[in-house]
């Protein structure tokens, strides 16, 4: 609605522009975020946020109607309750208390929402772009739903290389610059040397694994069943990494109550709506958790009390050819490697100068007889191109990937 | 005749009298073959009248005339007569004249329509007045009355017979006044006897006329439109109604004065016009809505002939829903509010479209860079009968078609359409009867998977009975719809869906007015209005999807009122104008039955002739409610009425002001606070569409404003115009008991339309009739919004906080428009005449913000970016053909 009214006013007066404001305004820093939800015959995980630090010391313990206490283990920012043994016809609250800051927050008394019946996970391809989707309903229970989910994914660097390329400067016990000597002859290198390794450099196989889920709430209040059939909750274009090698996405999904739908679509609606005029006025529906001793303090959250349904969706690159190479990476493996279309440099000096400015050594050509560099030179690309670190991911593997 | 001729007459003359008088006492009187002239002068000698000979010397016949002298006169005047003389005998006086007879009166054929006035004065005698040097005779010459008689008709267009509203009648005998009604009638007192009336109106050339007036009567005149004459007269039309108006708060626009201010893309619209207007506001460039004196959007009652319109714009405000050419003139009541409108507590703009032009068939089609439009209008058979067409489009479609392919816009389309018509007929003098019908769409989508609809349809059926001299009654029945809809979520096929909203009403309204003695003006009647709302409908679309058909129960409410209103004149300086509404409404299936008496009341007094004060105090119900969630009106708002759950809405208004005419000056300045109660707001994260439970969602506020508007007007000269400055608050409170966590910590705050400051230039200036200049400038304290004050993660979303609403303002709004207007030539023989517009808009390039939103800049921080729609100059030119 609202990108539809500023290309009609836009596009039909084609005069219009956009720059920047300030307002000038204080900003606000001094409230609290709790995030988690009751999951009895699980883990309640809750996360606590003051004034914008998640190092916060903090403990949360689940409180039910019928005195039941299960109390978790003091950590820095995010806890774990033990809620597995939880009985679902009691009603269950949220108690955190922030070590630090001496405060404690307290939600209302929730009902245990049913869990909802997860069907499947799956995906459809149209237009370079998959849609990861899922089917889920309930016999029982409100028509809200909350899907949060977790993903992981292996990935490789664009290209791999046997070269190392080393510094030349290396701390000096005297203080100095000591050169790296060359074995055979004996010469320092002072622009540093390129190594031609046993193996491949070991940067070449990551995983990224993002530490915040995400999480959706939808409603089938509109459906002739409550069924949610083939909702997508996550679209990935094809030039992503995510399904380059193999990909996992780890879905949970609880039911709702209405009072907890409505946070939550609120808080969907100030964070896609962006307070223009056609979007709805911003403002915040305060949640069911209150500081204690400050009941009109800002508190951010809403705390709900479900039992939930997951499963996971494995996608492998062996068995879907989707992913494609971005133009760009292609663009940076042939028209800017250095070396590529015709010899490059061979000078040590001029490596370095390369080394510095982000290239890495990848491929070693060395020439037939009668070339007109008879010389052995080397190909050198970005090293984002070699380094698979640099696309975000870690070459530490996740707990329980295949 | 010779010379020597005269002399031989002359001596034959003499000759002929020396005997006459010589012999008084003969019987006969005899005259031998002399000129008319000569016979003429015999005639006088006999008879010793005084008698005037006119086209005697040029007639070249000879008369003898023998008889005894009691028959001389008779038969001298019979040959002449024969002779093609005429007779007349008038105060005492003998006219002969030949070939053209004498009226000192007027002859009973004289007059088109109508009988004459009888012994019970109950009909009328209607005169149609074209000629300033005449005395008209009103009412009975034969039964004349004494005291005071009613004066009645219609002012009309003597080149198109068409009424034209708003021109003052005003009598200086007795210093009485009235004013043209929408459809051109006027009604006055006068004493009988002489007396002169003033008929003066804009852009119609002044006229005054001699009356007798006998006894009740009618009198119809035409008017002519100012052409040559730019000179300032001293007293307007507008002048004289600020000083004998008891009401306050009335802004009226003229027809031709929507044309020459200067708009966006040169189209002329009415609502823009309505916006030039002290105490009216906009919140963004092109509205989708107006504020009048702080009221939100959905206070203000539209009215186009009779019918509601829910919805008057076209492509999100920037044009209005109202073909511009059709349009006679528009009212807008901020104030004083009459007796017979109600359902709205904020203000109501009434527009009327002209009946057509019912001496030729005409019409114009114009061209602009957004729209293209066309009228017709004439008569149909007879002058009786009068038939106006109008239909508009837009073809913005092709700016969309330009685009690249890969853009997210290209084959989008944004359309509308709008068709006007009507047909009025008018039967012997007392009676006309009007059909009218109006439809218009709306309809935009882009490559994304939403697309929207809007509609709405308004037909109506009055008829006008003039009952008898004081007392003249409209019967007036009309339906009235809205339809709104959208496609949603096309790209999820299971899920995607069709809405539909729509609200329609039927109505019947009868109003009489009469003025039984020259103090007193009464007006009285009855309305119902049938309400039917559809709140919501949800259907699959397509094949695959799983959407529920969904219908929320409909809503039907009827609304019924009856309404007394006075205006009293106690003398010339003071008159008090009090009315009464009494309202019922009855939503069906509801326990509720919600009563509501309104009270209008404004008085005013002339300290001097140029200069009054007025007050007045109205309240005012509203039993429907515009639920939005946005700052402006979008089609995606939906309309409830007052039920079990969701009470009226109420208000009123108490307003002071004080006017003074100086010269061509017109100034006035007024106060006002008003305070509203039970309008609607709705909770964070409300669903409003589809919402069986929507009463839960929603919050009742409370809001009071205030201000303060300074004008001064120039009506007439070739500068005229007015300059406003407007000072205004706007404030609202949420008032629902159960919420903890009220707006703003449940205190007062800044309604989205509060401008503090805002003044406002109007002007043209008139080089010749052909050629004009015009000027607007419009300045206003920028609006408040709402704004993040951090941002936060929450469920793997980076999101932001806003605390308090309306807390920070956006940069000042200013923005100058000129435009040049040429009128055609007066080429009586030429078919068309072609009239074009050359404009600039924003003609500083001032980057008026129209929004404000946000984003995450690099940092995570929230960023703000202002959207400015016209950020240059835009000029314009508009074209207008007539034929």
């Amino acid at each position: 609605m609202k990108k539809s009214l500023l290309a009609i006013l836009s596009l039909v007066s084609l005069t219009s522009c956009i720059y920047d404001f300030k307002a000038d305004i204080e900003e606000a820093s001094r409230y609290a975020i709790v995030e988690g939800d009751i999951q009895v015959g699980g883990i309640t995980t809750v996360s606590y946020t003051w004034a914008g630090s998640t190092n916060v010391q903090v403990v949360a313990s689940v409180e039910g109607e019928d005195g039941t206490v299960v109390t978790g283990e003091k950590d820095s920012g995010i806890c774990t309750v033990d809620t597995r043994a939880l009985d679902p016809a009691v009603r269950y609250r949220l108690r955190v208390q922030d070590l630090e800051n001496d405060a404690v927050y307290v939600s209302s008394w929730e009902d245990v929402q049913p869990a909802p019946v997860l069907d499947s996970l799956g995906y459809t391809i149209h237009d370079n772009v998959m849609d990861l989707k899922a089917t889920f309903h309930s016999d029982t229970g409100m028509p809200y739903y909350c899907l949060a989910y977790r993903e992981q994914w292996e990935y490789r660097s664009y290209a791999t290389t046997y070269l190392q390329f080393v510094e030349p400067l290396k701390p000096s016990p005297t203080g100095g610059r000591e050169l790296f000597p060359d074995p055979l002859s004996g010469l320092g290198y002072e622009y540093g040397r390129i190594f031609y390794m046993d193996d491949l450099i070991p940067y070449h196989t990551c995983w990224a694994y993002p530490g915040r889920g995400r999480t959706e709430v939808v409603t089938a209040g509109a459906m002739a069943t409550n069924k949610m059939e083939n909702y997508t909750f996550k679209t990935i274009e094809n030039e992503d990494l995510r399904t380059s090698v193999k990909y996992r996405v780890m879905v949970v999904v609880r039911m709702l109550s209405q009072n907890t739908y409505d946070y939550w679509k609120s808080m969907d609606d100030v964070s896609s709506q962006t307070g223009d005029l056609f979007s709805p006025v911003p403002s915040l529906r305060r949640g069911n958790i209150v500081n204690e001793a400050q009941p009109d303090a800002l508190v951010l959250g809403y705390i709900g009390a479900s039992r939930v349904a997951s499963s996971e969706l494995w996608i492998s690159a062996q068995d879907v050819d989707f992913y494609r190479q971005p133009a760009s990476i292609q663009k940076m493996l042939e028209d800017d490697a250095l070396g590529k279309r015709e010899p490059f440099g061979v000078a040590m000096e001029d490596m370095y100068r390369q080394y510095k400015r982000g290239y890495r050594p990848w491929l070693m050509v060395t020439p037939s007889s009668g070339a007109t560099i008879p010389e052995t030179y080397y190909v050198w690309i970005k090293e984002r191109c070699l380094d698979c670190r640099i696309e975000g991911g870690t070459t530490t593997k996740p707990d329980g990937w295949e | 005749m010779s010379a020597r001729r005269l002399r031989i007459e002359l001596a034959l003359l003499a000759a002929l009298l020396f005997p006459l008088l010589a012999s008084a006492h003969s019987d006969t009187l005899r005259v031998r073959m002399v000129s008319a002239d000569s016979l003429s002068q015999v005639i006088r000698t006999v008879t010793g009248a005084g008698v005037y000979v006119a086209g005697a010397k040029e007639d070249p016949a000879f008369y003898s005339v023998e008889a005894p002298r009691e028959q001389f006169l008779s038969q001298a005047l019979r040959k002449l007569q024969a002779a093609g003389y005429s007779v007349t005998y008038w105060e005492g006086r003998l006219y002969i004249i030949h070939g053209h007879p004498l009226r000192p009166t007027l002859d009973p054929d004289w007059f088109r329509s109508g009988t004459s006035a009888g012994a019970s004065g109950q009909e009328a005698l209607n005169a149609q007045a074209t000629y300033l040097n005449k005395v008209y005779e009103i009412g009975d010459p034969g039964k004349p009355g004494s005291g005071k008689a009613t004066i009645h008709g219609y002012v009309r267009h003597k080149s198109t017979s068409e009424s034209i509203a708003g021109i003052t009648v005003y009598d200086q005998h007795s210093q009485t006044y009235a004013l043209t009604d929408a459809y051109g009638f006027w009604r006055i007192q006068i004493p009988t006897g002489d007396n002169y009336l003033n008929f003066s109106g804009y852009p119609m050339e002044d006229i005054r006329l001699e009356v007798k007036v006998f006894g009740d009567g009618g009198l119809d005149v035409e008017m002519t439109e100012k052409v040559i004459s730019l000179k300032a007269a001293t007293i307007s039309a507008e002048s004289v109604s600020l000083h004998r108006n008891t009401a306050m708060g009335v802004e009226k626009i003229q027809a031709d004065r929507i044309h020459t201010i200067p708009t966006a893309f040169g189209e002329a619209d009415i609502i823009k016009a309505v916006l030039t207007l002290p105490g009216v506001q906009a919140i963004g460039e092109a509205p989708s809505g107006f504020n009048v004196r702080g009221g939100s959007v959905d206070q203000n009652l539209i009215l186009f002939n009779n019918g509601t319109v829910f919805n008057p714009n076209h492509l999100f405000g920037i044009l209005s829903s109202f073909h511009s050419e059709l349009v006679s003139e528009a009212q807008l009541y901020k104030s004083s509010i009459p007796a017979e409108y109600g359902g709205r507590i904020s203000s109501v703009l009434e527009i009327r479209t002209r009946e057509g032009n019912a001496r030729k068939v005409n019409g114009s089609l114009g061209l602009g860079l957004l729209t293209s439009r066309f009228h017709l209008e004439g008569p149909l058979g007879s002058e009786k009968t009068t038939f106006l067409v109008g239909a508009r489009t837009t073809y913005s479609n092709w700016i969309l078609g330009l685009l690249p392919k890969n853009s997210h816009y290209h084959g989008g389309k944004t359309s509308f359409q709008d068709i006007n018509a009507s047909v009025t007929h008018k039967w012997n003098g007392r009676n006309s009867l009007q059909a009218f019908g109006y439809w218009s769409r709306d309809q935009f989508s882009f490559a994304s998977d939403t697309s929207f609809h809007y509609s709405n349809l308004n037909a109506a059926l009055r008829w006008r009975h003039l009952m008898d001299a004081s007392h003249n009654m409209e019967l007036s029945t009309g339906y009235d719809a809205y339809n709104s809809s959208f496609e949603a979520d096309k790209n999820y096929e299971y899920g995607a869906y069709r809405y539909r909203f729509r609200l329609s009403q039927e109505y019947l309204k009868l109003i009489f007015r009469s003025t039984p003695s020259s103090a007193h003006s009464l007006t009285y009647g009855a309305q119902a209005t049938l309400m039917q709302f559809n709140p919501g409908q949800m259907t699959p679309l397509g094949s695959q999807s799983g959407i529920a058909n969904r219908q929320l129960p409909l809503q039907n409410g009827l609304e019924g009122s009856l309404f007394i209103s006075d205006t009293w004149t106690a003398g010339e300086k003071f008159s008090l104008d009090g009315g009464v509404r009494m309202g019922i409404f009855v939503p069906f299936g509801s326990q509720h039955v919600y009563a509501m008496p309104e009270l209008r009341l404004s008085a005013k007094y002339s300290i001097l002739p140029n200069w009054t004060v007025k007050a007045g105090i109205n309240s005012l119900h509203q039993n429907l409610h515009m639920i939005t969630n946005s700052s402006t009106v979008s089609p995606m708002d939906v309309w409830v009425m007052a039920s079990d759950d969701v009470k009226p809405q109420d208000g009123w208004q108490a307003a002071m002001g004080t006017y003074w005419t100086l010269g061509p000056l017109d100034i006035s300045l007024e106060g006002y606070y008003k305070r509203t109660y039970n309008s609607l707001d709705y909770r964070s994260g409300a669903t409003l569409l589809m919402n069986p439970d929507l009463a839960r969602d929603l919050l009742t506020t409370t809001g009071k404003s205030y201000g303060a508007e300074l004008m001064v007007r120039k009506s007439t000269g070739r500068l005229n115009g007015w300059i406003s400055y407007t000072y205004s608050r706007a404030r609202l409170k949420e008032t629902q008991a159960d919420d903890p966590f009220p707006i703003n910590g449940g205190k007062w705050y800044l309604a989205p339309h509060d401008k503090p400051h805002s003044v406002k230039l109007v002007a043209n200036y008139k080089f010749t009739h052909r050629y004009s200049i015009s000027l607007n400038a419009d300045y206003s304290t920028g609006r408040p919004i709402t704004v993040p004050v951090s941002t936060f993660y929450y469920g793997g979303v980076r999101r932001m906080l806003y605390t308090e609403r309306n807390a920070v303002r956006i940069p000042d709004y200013f923005r100058l428009d000129i435009a040049l207007n040429v009128e055609p030539g007066h080429y009586l023989k030429q078919f068309t005449h072609m009239s074009f517009t050359l404009g600039v808009y924003n003609v500083t390039g001032r980057k008026n913000v129209y929004s404000v939103y946000y984003t995450l800049n690099d940092a995570g921080q929230p960023q703000g970016h202002m959207v400015s729609v016209f950020a240059t100059q835009v000029p314009y030119i508009n074209l207008n053909l007539k034929f």
